[in-house]
């Protein structure tokens, strides 16, 4: 195509707006509604400009070029409409300073005066430097506003966590409104009212926090003025400098960029160039991530235990004593708990080190509750194979999503958007869960499951499909007999009373999955017990086989999927994280090495503990020397997320106190027992071995993939199926007048090693606590409790604590609380099973 | 099963007609909106107790019909078939209509309309001169049919043309001939339905819509309210051909809640003809599948532009968005679709029945048919007209709205609603049609024509329309958001005698960037009456801003209430209602209002009587000339 603007011809192949097409070519045409990724608004009108054969003044965001298309942008009648326009939008904002002579000079003497609260010009505006408005007045080039300025006297909305909301600075460019429902499918934030009294708010005037915000901050980002400002960084100078990074907090792996003034970390922005969250974030990434790598609560020094106090030490003191101590532990006496919140590198070094130093099987290969972990075990046990691994395109790309396990916006944000981008082109959403959760209200099937019975569901889908379709296709199938007998032997009416959904609904269901052409059964962290989440895993790869859909089985924490490929290749021998923990409870080891946050019981019969965290935590109370470690922002190790892609994380931030990696722990420690295996300088010298010596990470290299370039785990192409037959679950315990509530789990996914967000971050507490025992609000009639009400939640096996909080989301006669896998077995125990709430600490 | 085909549907027709008979009397009442407000419920209800009491049922007919259109004299009752019309009907009246018309077929003089210029009182309906020169095609039916039974619509020919675009024509053929008649948009923007109609058709979808615009919001305006509410099978019919000629399954109806009894009866005549087999699956048997939802707005005036009305429906906010592209490409939920007004629709079975040739004989050469004006304002004869295209507005203002109210002089018609312009007596004569109107600076809009007299002032008239537009902007686009409202500033501060010179420059200027800049047909149009205000009627404005003076004695800040000492008898009744106690004096003696205490609500010049007429209203110098002398009066006191 070409196209001429302003008399110069510009060639182009894709189809782009007017305004896109200039902006390539370095043509300036002013907008403030425009943005990146949303669709086009229109309503500025300060794009405006004249196009051969169109009627009138069109504005260029909203016309897309055609060839032989001819555009005027600066003509003089153009110039003056837009100088008009603008003269009106800046009569709603504080204008003074934008059109005041001593701009210049004020910019240079009153650098920072904003440190006030009444917005009234550009100099008080915390969004002072950055803001789109100054950038399109300077180059309009508007010298003074011939009509009253009208301010809103709105007050400064400030009740909310992370970022307040000053709507006397908004343009209404509606950029917030159109990101929060476009991309990610929430409308927290709509237009109220209209004529001149329009407005952006929410239903009612209500809190975000009661509105349904997630806080993912996607507003703030794309917010033009100062209306909407990060609460952290409000009077802080805009950045100097901007790191790349991944954010380590989920399974996500989200590009950030880390901003800094003269050195000062400010916080995090999602990068738009990113193939992995586009220009997104979540609540963890975008203000979480901030304060949990610069925390209060970061071990800063190696720490010894002397007359029973732990004191600061060398490091050269430390690993002395942790070696020493080591040394006098024969093989299996030991046990050893990594996390998959550790890089690849430091996953590889304590493998090697379990190995080839410790000579222990004991090292922790299972994650529980993680589908991945789930899904893969259960493909080993029974000799299945199929790809695991996905590129969120393939998401969006769907036509029937299947979504076992509840919210997917809290579990996984950024895997969400892409289901809305499936849901946008026509998809059907089910979502299959005991809650129910904000995503239903895109769903065009919902099953809410009996809690615990989610195979059976599973396999009511199956054997729906089967019964439909006489199953012959599959007859010859390895398994299929078997399988197809187990589910013979129930009848669907004990389907329908043990599950809770009608024979209809599953019916429809099964029906969808099958006749689409492409149909994905998302698997998202859900706890209900070992055994149960173990017969879900194998119930979905029968359904998968049948209904011919493609898995997605999420991960939960940072680097899970590198994690569990590096694990695979050491041992097949697989313990997890509570094993070792009971393990520890009947008092099998002698000494333990933990990298991950763990309950130390009381008398744990340890004769050594090595603690080695980047935080503070309860653990520490018992650890007999603490070794501090860096957070994966400060090492340049890699990370594979839960599409299988490897990223860097290019350490942007300096290491804290005495911090260090911790392969470079691990590295110095096998050193001192006296190994030779362990010759590494750098993260990179563990890479290249890596890519030697494991088939998964062959495309690795010693330098780290750049952003935007696609590395991914090797995966097995062979396709290999067979059924796997119902194990028919035990029944749960029936509520009884003295517990009559049902205690859910759900899986908790904010925290990083020991350190938990909401405990760290007062205002995430707020937004999402760990502390929250969630519960419906006729329940807390029926029980007299309030909102932040103290409570005891006690069952036959044991006992909690936690507050209340109302959730709509919780259905009547059960009452939900958090749980992380290693330090909250407690809770464990307790899940699924009758409970009675009472108040009080 | 009363699902008809052609066959069926025409022994129907022979069935309804026969068992009704041409000769008996029918008492048909109106029951349009007006008449609704002047009690016509009641009076049905009465009608019928009397004939059920009178035990006159195999003799008399009662019909509560759709809007006869003469508003302005409901209630309206007409005794057919000789045709008598009687208005402003009481409820006193209804024995002896009864006794004496409907029985005895005897005439009432006294409820006869009596033609204000002749003094002669008119018997037959179709010679009140209010009738006289319209030519109501459409609107005519309204008063022979009772909207909640279909079989009336039917026994006027209703569904035929289905029958015969169903069964006689291909949707090309329809399309054509929809072209040939030269039938434009009613909504306003005047787009040629035909050419509309196959843009969408051509669109290649599986899935189309088209929808009926009844979100009619400009103020004063109630002609498709009428057309819904009184036959809304036309529309309906209108509809399904239209659908069979783009191609679509589905059809909405977007009609306004505030409109209750069209709500009501539109919902009503969905039913009866899904009953009859005119919607649904295989229409009169035919293998074209078509149905129709109504779906109610929450009045927001900006949901009648079609982009917000669809994102409406869709469950959004009632936001329009930047076109192209057109409905026809990306309409309703992405889908091509089709919008028409409900006027629009019921001048379609019209055409399909009698032909584009009969239909392109009524109107000018570029606006064809007829269309329905709701006249209002300063007019005798307040209601709605429906008159070929092309007929002047004198016709329209002096032989069907009877001229000016009380014999003042006109001043003003605005034409198409609120963002409509303002045009002067030297426009009288200009035929009205959609070019000539968007010539002289306003638009055909959905037919609202309010009439202006002597007493309107034109800025107040210009600030009055923009303060509605600005209330109603959705506040999407800045021009029309923020633009509308320095306007309506500047305006008010003109009217309260505050305005500068470099006033009028702002005015301007706003408005022409308010109209080039603006996103949808509201804002664009918004300014029509400043800008025709300031076009005809410059003097008015530059009287106001340089003499600070209402030649109107309209703008309250610019005038003083003064008793003429000369002429006040002492009655003591102007005092008595002033609401501020600002008269004195003693009966029998002269009355002064203190000029300090009046709010001029003009409470004393409504009660003064006119034999007595001795308030007065004065702006300007002779007002500066009245408070000099108070202030005088004052101090010395």
């Amino acid at each position: 195509m070409r196209v001429n603007i302003d008399g110069r011809e510009i060639e182009t192949k894709h189809k782009k707006t007017i305004l896109e097409l200039a902006r390539e070519n370095d043509i300036y045409i002013p907008s403030l509604c425009d943005f990146k990724g949303l669709e086009p608004f229109s309503g500025c009108r300060l794009c405006l400009v004249k196009v051969e054969g169109m009627k009138g003044y069109v504005p260029s965001c909203s016309v897309f070029v055609k060839d032989g298309m001819k555009v005027k942008t600066k003509t003089s009648d153009i110039q003056k409409l837009r100088k008009n326009i603008l003269e009106l939008i800046l009569t709603e904002h504080p204008n003074a300073c934008l059109i005041c002579e001593e701009k210049e000079n004020c910019d240079e003497h009153k650098a920072t005066i904003r440190k006030v609260d009444e917005v009234t010009g550009c100099v008080l505006c915390p969004n002072n430097g950055r803001c789109e408005l100054q950038n399109v007045v300077r180059e309009v080039g508007l010298e003074k506003v011939r009509f009253p300025s009208f301010y809103r006297d709105i007050k400064v909305k400030k009740d909310d966590p992370f970022f307040d909301r000053n709507y006397n600075l908004c343009i209404l460019c509606g950029r917030c409104v159109r990101v929060c429902r476009d991309i990610r499918g929430l409308s927290v934030i709509t237009f109220v009212k209209r004529g001149a009294k329009t407005a952006v708010g929410t239903s009612f005037g209500r809190s975000l926090l009661d509105s349904g915000c997630q806080f993912c901050g996607a507003c703030v980002d794309v917010c033009p003025t100062g209306a909407l400002t990060e609460k952290a960084v409000k009077y802080d100078s805009p950045p100097d400098k901007k790191k790349d990074t991944v954010c380590p907090l989920c399974s996500m792996g989200c590009s950030l960029e880390f901003n800094f003034f003269k050195d000062k970390f400010l916080g995090a922005n999602p990068a738009g160039s990113s193939p992995v969250n586009s220009g997104q974030a979540c609540v963890r990434g975008r203000f979480a991530l901030r304060d949990v790598v610069r925390s209060e609560n970061r071990i800063r020094k190696p720490l010894i235990r002397k007359n029973n106090q732990l004191e600061e030490a060398t490091w050269e003191e430390a690993l002395d004593y942790a070696s020493e101590k080591i040394k006098k532990y024969k093989p299996d006496e030991m046990a050893v708990v990594t996390s998959p919140q550790l890089s690849c590198e430091d996953i590889f070094v304590f493998n090697k080190f379990a190995e080839k130093v410790l000579k222990t099987k004991h090292i922790n290969k299972k994650a529980e509750g993680s589908p991945l972990s789930l899904v893969s075990d259960a493909c080993r046990k029974n000799g299945i194979s199929l790809p695991m691994q996905f590129k969120l395109d393939d998401i969006s790309e769907l036509d029937a999503v299947f979504l076992m396990g509840g919210n997917l916006m809290e579990s996984a944000p950024i895997v969400w958007l892409s289901v809305l981008k499936a849901l946008d082109r026509g998809a059907d959403l089910i979502t299959a869960g005991f809650l129910e959760s904000p995503v239903d209200r895109y769903a065009s099937k919902k099953l809410r499951v009996t809690p615990g019975m989610e195979s059976y569901l599973l396999a009511f889908l199956s054997k729906c499909i089967l019964d439909d379709c006489g199953g012959k296709e599959f007859a010859a199938e390895k398994g299929f007999d078997e399988f197809r007998r187990s589910l013979d032997g129930i009848p669907y009416k004990y389907l329908e009373e043990s599950t809770g959904i009608s024979i209809e609904a599953v019916k429809q269901t099964a029906d969808i999955l099958r006749k689409r052409d492409k149909s994905g059964l998302i698997f998202a962290p859900q706890v209900i017990g070992r055994e149960r989440e173990e017969a879900a895993a194998e119930a979905l790869l029968n359904l998968a086989f049948l209904s011919d859909s493609r898995i997605f089985p999420l991960s939960v924490e940072g680097n899970h999927r590198g994690w569990d490929a590096i694990n695979k290749d050491f041992s097949e021998k697989t313990k997890s994280i509570s094993e070792i923990w009971n393990s520890i409870k009947k008092g099998q080891y002698k000494a333990l090495y933990t990298a991950a946050p763990l309950d130390i019981p009381e008398d744990d019969g340890l004769e050594l503990l090595i603690v080695q965290d980047s935080f503070t935590g309860d653990d520490l109370d018992k650890a007999d020397v603490v070794l501090p470690a860096c957070v994966l922002s400060e090492t340049d190790g890699s990370i594979v997320n839960t599409e299988g892609r490897i990223q860097g994380l290019r350490g942007p931030l300096d290491s804290l106190g005495d911090a260090k990696p911790d392969w470079e722990i691990v590295t110095k420690l096998a050193g001192r027992i006296g190994s030779k295996d362990f010759g590494y300088t750098t993260a990179g010298d563990i890479r290249k071995e890596m890519a030697r010596k494991l088939p998964r990470f062959k495309d690795i290299s010693q330098t780290l993939p750049k952003r935007g370039k696609e590395v991914f785990l090797k995966e097995d192409n062979e396709y290999r199926k067979k059924y796997i037959p119902l194990n028919p679950l035990n029944e749960l315990e029936k509520e009884t007048p003295q517990y009559p509530l049902r205690l859910v789990l759900e899986h908790g996914f904010d925290y990083y090693r020991n350190c938990l967000l909401s405990e760290e971050i007062a205002e995430f507490d707020l937004f999402r606590s760990k502390q929250w025992i969630k519960m419906n609000k006729r329940d807390t009639q029926k029980y007299e409790l309030k909102e932040g009400f103290p409570v005891t939640l006690k069952s036959k096996k044991g006992q909690f604590k936690g507050f209340v909080h109302i959730s709509e989301y919780v259905p009547e006669g059960i009452v939900t609380a958090y749980y992380i896998p290693g330090r909250d077995e407690n809770r464990a125990d307790l899940n699924l099973s009758p409970v009675k709430i009472t108040r009080g600490k | 099963m009363k699902k008809v085909d052609p066959e069926k549907l025409e022994k129907l027709r022979a069935q309804i007609t026969a068992s009704r008979e041409k000769e008996k009397t029918c008492i048909t009442i109106c029951g349009g909106t007006g008449c609704h407000a002047y009690g016509c419920e009641e009076i049905a209800e009465i009608f019928k107790n009397e004939i059920k009491k009178q035990k006159l049922g195999d003799k008399i007919d009662i019909r509560v019909t759709g809007c006869h259109g003469f508003c302005e004299r409901g209630p309206i009752v007409v005794i057919q078939p000789e045709g008598i019309f009687y208005q402003r009907v009481r409820k006193e009246d209804i024995q002896e209509i009864i006794s004496k018309t409907a029985v005895g077929k005897e005439v009432i003089p006294r409820l006869l309309y009596k033609d204000p210029q002749k003094g002669v009182r008119i018997e037959k309906e179709r010679e009140v001169p209010f009738y006289k020169k319209q030519k109501r095609i459409i609107f005519g039916r309204n008063g022979f049919i009772d909207p909640t039974d279909i079989k009336d619509y039917i026994a006027l020919d209703g569904y035929k043309a289905v029958s015969k675009a169903l069964f006689e024509m291909r949707p090309e053929e329809i399309i054509s001939e929809v072209k040939k008649s030269g039938l434009r948009g009613r909504g306003g923007g005047g787009f040629p339905t035909g050419k509309k109609w196959e843009i969408c058709r051509e669109k290649d979808s599986s899935v189309k819509y088209i929808v009926c615009n009844a979100d009619e919001g400009d103020p004063g305006a109630y002609m498709d309210r009428s057309l819904l509410e009184g036959n809304p099978h036309s529309i309906i019919e209108g509809m399904i051909i239209g659908a069979y000629a783009i191609g679509a399954g589905k059809g909405y109806i977007y009609v306004r809640l505030e409109y209750p009894l069209a709500v009501k009866n539109v919902t009503l005549a969905i039913e009866k003809a899904r009953e009859y087999g005119f919607l649904g699956e295989s229409i009169l048997g035919s293998d074209f599948d078509f149905d129709i939802s109504v779906f109610k707005g929450a009045g927001a005036f900006v949901s009648g532009e079609e982009t917000s009305l669809m994102a409406s429906i869709e469950g959004r906010r009632a936001f329009p968005r930047q076109r192209p592209p057109y409905p026809a490409d990306k309409g309703l939920w992405g889908k091509p679709t089709n919008i028409n007004n409900v006027e629009t629709w019921a001048n379609v079975p019209l055409i399909v029945e009698k032909g584009a040739q009969w239909y392109s004989r009524i109107g000018t050469e570029t606006s064809k048919g007829t269309k329905i004006f709701s006249l209002v304002g300063k007019i005798n004869n307040t209601g709605l007209v429906e008159v070929p295209m092309g007929m002047t507005l004198r016709e329209i203002i002096y032989d069907i709205g009877g001229g000016i109210k009380n014999g003042k002089k006109f001043k003003a018609v605005q034409t198409g609603g609120p963002s409509g312009g303002c045009l002067p007596a030297d426009m009288l004569d200009q035929p009205i049609d959609f070019d000539t109107l968007t010539r002289a600076g306003s638009i055909m809009g959905s037919g609202g024509m309010i009439v202006m007299d002597e007493d309107n002032c034109m800025v107040d008239v210009a600030r009055y329309f923009l303060k509605f537009t600005q209330e109603e902007s959705c506040g999407k686009c800045v021009p029309c958001r923020i633009g509308t409202k320095e306007m309506v500033e500047i305006l008010t501060r003109i009217t309260e005698g505050k305005g500068e010179i470099g006033d009028i420059k702002k005015l301007k200027d706003l408005a022409e960037t308010v109209k080039n800049a603006s996103l949808c047909g509201l804002g664009q149009t918004a300014p029509n009456p400043v800008l025709t205000t300031l076009r005809y009627f410059m003097d008015e404005y530059i009287e106001h801003i340089e003499e600070k003076k209402c030649s109107a004695l309209s703008c309250k800040e610019l005038i003083v209430y003064f008793i003429e000492p000369e002429k006040c008898v002492g009655c003591l009744l102007c005092k008595k209602n002033c609401p501020v106690n600002a008269i004195s004096g003693e009966r029998k003696q002269v009355h002064v209002i203190d000029q300090d205490i009046c709010i001029k609500c003009g409470a004393c010049l409504d009660v003064c009587p006119p034999k007595v007429s001795a308030i007065s209203k004065y702006t300007g110098k002779d007002k500066e000339k009245i408070l000099e002398q108070h202030n005088r009066k004052k101090t010395k006191k």
